[in-house]
């Protein structure tokens, strides 16, 4: 098949890529000895908590939560991540409200984000968010299930000086799942824009709570199923503006506030805020609005929001 | 974040040579990469922050970067090719005043005192300012902007403040040095060459006179109107030249005053700034030509010059340029001016309200001049580089709004990178500095536009447009609420 052919072309580009990058932080880890980690680790898991070591890229076609559709819409326009002007520039838009929400819980709940505090980015895709966390002072492993992203990404992150430090910024082509199998946890676990794009939304956010150490935030930022957010996010960009490509969104897997709610619950983690993201297409910025407005309920929550949980301490 | 101890104690023995302060910073352990990677520039040093210009917009931002708890992480330097720890250490003439002066409204004020900037220059040689009188010669309009009696509801300081550029670039730089950041001063360095980053690392490299290179995550533009990084950016500039010239000087006042006097003549506007114990900073602007010859002239004659542009007609003064022109010798020009301001006397002239006051000399050595222009910018951003202070924006001084919108530009990018730097931004990235150009831009071009408006309605000498002008500024010299609504808002 055309589609296993160029994928192995990409991965054996990749290894090499990846070769070469690890080799460099080899040489970095080697004069520095072990990198001492902060008390970030938790009793049941593994030693390889605290150490970023260079993990490999693993297969991520036969996992529970990744369809290989939905990957593929993402794996085409790979390129176009860092494009300020193309398929993406909503997510850039959100970027820095998204950013700063994160920022202020993590500062309410004293995380300490300078001190070296740990955040995985689940769906990084090009790495937007990721980088992001790395600039705040977060040691963040950025993983996604399409190697072009991950591949896009790391290319991204060698052009920022602030971020080649050894262990500050990291990507791998994985599954939360599999990150999971591996035992690691983090103190901050963030996946934007990316539920509703899974096949089984109770087993991700399954995966990403215990991705979260005890204590730690799990922040999921998505769409509601509303009309308004038909109306916002599927017919405005896809059919109407053309400024997302049609198909991206499937307004069937979008979830209500509530239901998340529910299903972070379920799993052990308690919701803290729920805010909205709106954005303004003339002035090209986003906000974050607190999902009640007076007496109206839930309105700042119609179409993108923002969530915040926290995983409950045994 | 932590950086690991054994790498720290690798680099710092090699970094310490080179910089006046220990520095841990998170580039320490990032440089020896960089060289593997970037064989063009293997020496350069990485910074967040180069701020090229270390005139008053140049070291107000640094100040403030180095201030706002926010970025403390962020590496600064300043780069300029004069001796910046001269101008620290300046000590201020007993007798006179400098001539180059700035005009600091209110708001401008209270930033510069919240940032313990004000504190650090001598507030005893800095005028409060809370009247203008501003005349017209040919119409005989005027107008009385007096804010006392609204200041003392409003309560919050005077109106503007008269204070020297050294004196305000020199507490600048007293800041600048105890100042909770560090900033790394790169003096006495001229920037040579600006290249934009190649593969890699895209961050324009500086090569400074002094051999050193430096990397910017961000280089700012504060090297004053005909400015270098403008030009590195490829932003196009446009403007006139208003053909005129501002002759600057001190002069010694017959009497203490604290209101600023202005008075606009068909050859350009002469002003007269207050400052304390009597003297006043002159500020007169005219063709080049009568410039080169009026600072040719003696102190004495200078002098009479200067009272009779105050007081005389229009024609008056026509004829006594005239003598000048044609060199007619000192005492004669000065003979004349002073027997027509004694004529002026006679009819009652000096009992006619809202004259300045009379000048009693001038300080030696004193008078200075610069050309005036309007410049107008495409755009204060590019790629990775932003312009605050004149490099943005040159206007005509006859309102003392140019270092006022510089001051301006500095608050919002300071307010812009922090909350880039708060989101986790690259703070070189258009997305963070189209925030700074879309509120900065519009409100400097309108700031611009209206001087010189007021530049072109005031130049001219004909009838018509002298005495509708005249009518309106006396129209407005009798609403008292226009007034205090307009002093309301020079405060705000």
């Amino acid at each position: 098949m055309l589609r296993l052919g160029s994928s192995s072309i990409a991965r054996h580009r990749a290894t090499h890529v990846f070769r070469t990058l690890s080799a460099q932080k080899r040489t970095i880890s080697s004069s520095t000895g072990t990198i001492t980690g902060t008390s970030s680790s938790s009793s049941t898991s593994s030693s390889s908590n605290d150490a970023f070591s260079s993990g490999k890229d693993l297969d991520t076609h036969s996992s529970p939560s990744v369809t290989a559709s939905e990957v593929d819409k993402f794996r085409q326009i790979s390129t176009a991540w860092w494009d300020t002007q193309g398929p993406f520039k909503h997510l850039h838009t959100m970027n820095t409200a998204r950013m700063q929400y994160i920022h202020k819980r993590l500062s309410d709940f004293k995380t300490p984000t300078v001190k070296g505090a740990s955040a995985v980015d689940v769906g990084c895709g090009g790495g937007l968010a990721a980088e992001s966390l790395a600039r705040m002072g977060l040691r963040t492993l950025g993983v996604d299930a399409a190697l072009e992203n991950v591949q896009v990404a790391r290319m991204h992150a060698l052009e920022d000086a602030a971020l080649a430090l050894p262990d500050q910024l990291e990507y791998r082509r994985m599954t939360a799942e599999q990150l999971v199998a591996e035992g690691r946890q983090f103190d901050c676990v963030v996946s934007l824009e990316v539920i509703e794009h899974v096949a089984d939304a109770l087993a991700f956010v399954r995966s990403l709570v215990q991705l979260a150490r005890p204590g730690g935030l799990v922040f999921v930022s998505t769409m509601s199923r509303t009309a308004a957010a038909m109306l916002i996010d599927v017919v405005v960009p896809e059919y109407i503006l053309g400024t997302v490509p049609r198909g991206t969104h499937d307004h069937a897997k979008f979830l209500k506030p509530e239901e998340l709610r529910e299903m972070l619950e379920a799993v052990g983690a308690e919701t803290v805020d729920v805010s909205g993201l709106v954005l303004e297409p003339l002035s090209n910025s986003c906000h974050v609005v607190p999902a009640d407005w007076g007496l109206l309920r839930n309105i700042g929550v119609q179409a993108n929001y923002i969530l915040c949980a926290r995983k409950r301490k045994p | 974040m932590n950086a690991p101890k054994s790498a720290l104690a690798l680099v710092r023995p090699m970094l310490a040579a080179m910089r006046q302060r220990p520095v841990a910073r998170t580039f320490v352990a990032c440089g020896k990469m960089q060289s593997a990677s970037h064989p063009e520039a293997p020496d350069a040093q990485l910074y967040d922050v180069v701020i090229v210009g270390g005139g008053a917009a140049g070291c107000a931002l640094a100040s403030a970067l180095g201030s706002t708890r926010a970025l403390n992480r962020l590496r600064i330097a300043l780069v300029d090719p004069g001796k910046l720890d001269d101008t620290r250490e300046w000590k201020p003439p007993t007798d006179t005043y400098l001539p180059r002066t700035l005009q600091i409204t209110s708001s401008n004020k209270r930033y510069l005192e919240r940032h313990g900037v004000w504190g650090q220059c001598y507030t005893d040689r800095v005028q409060p300012c809370n009247r203008a009188v501003v005349t017209d010669a040919v119409g005989r309009g005027m107008i009385d902007l007096d804010a006392s009696p609204s200041l003392l509801s409003v309560n919050s300081g005077s109106v503007a403040y008269m204070i020297e550029t050294k004196n305000l670039v020199s507490g600048l730089l007293r800041s600048i040095h105890c100042s909770s950041t560090p900033v790394d001063l790169f003096e006495r360095a001229k920037v040579v060459q600006i290249e934009p980053g190649h593969s890699g690392i895209k961050w324009p490299l500086l090569t400074l006179s002094n051999k050193q290179s430096l990397r910017a995550r961000l280089l700012i533009g504060a090297d004053g109107g005909s400015s270098q990084v403008r030009k590195f950016a490829g932003i196009s500039t446009y403007g006139n030249d208003y053909g005129q010239h501002g002759l600057v000087a001190t002069l010694c006042l017959e009497q203490l005053n604290s209101a600023a006097f202005q008075r606009f003549l068909p050859t350009g506007p002469i002003a007269m700034l207050p400052f304390p114990g009597g003297f006043a900073n002159l500020v007169w602007s005219m063709d080049q030509g009568r410039v080169q010859q009026l600072k040719a002239l003696s102190d004495d004659t200078f002098v009479s010059l200067v009272n009779a542009a105050f007081r005389l007609s229009p024609a008056e003064m026509q004829h006594l340029f005239g003598m000048v022109h044609n060199g007619c010798p000192d005492n004669a020009i000065k003979a004349e001016a002073d027997w027509r301001l004694g004529v002026h006397v006679n009819i009652g002239g000096d009992r006619q309200p809202l004259l300045a006051p009379a000048v009693a000399a001038v300080s030696p050595k004193s008078r200075m001049s610069f050309p005036l222009r309007m410049r107008v910018v495409d755009s204060l951003v590019a790629e990775r580089v932003a312009l605050v202070g004149d490099s943005g924006h040159v206007m005509h001084p006859l309102a003392g709004q140019g270092l006022n919108m510089g001051l301006e530009d500095v608050q919002c990018l300071v307010a812009v990178l922090e909350q880039a730097v708060l989101a986790g931004q690259d703070i070189g990235t258009q997305p963070v500095l189209q925030r700074y150009n879309s509120q900065r831009y519009v409100r400097n071009l309108a700031m611009q536009g209206v001087v010189d408006k007021i530049w072109h309605v005031f130049g001219s000498d004909a009838a018509p447009i002298a005495s509708v002008r005249s009518l309106a500024m006396r129209g407005l010299d009798c609403l008292p609420a226009v007034k205090r609504l307009l002093v309301r808002q020079m405060m705000a």
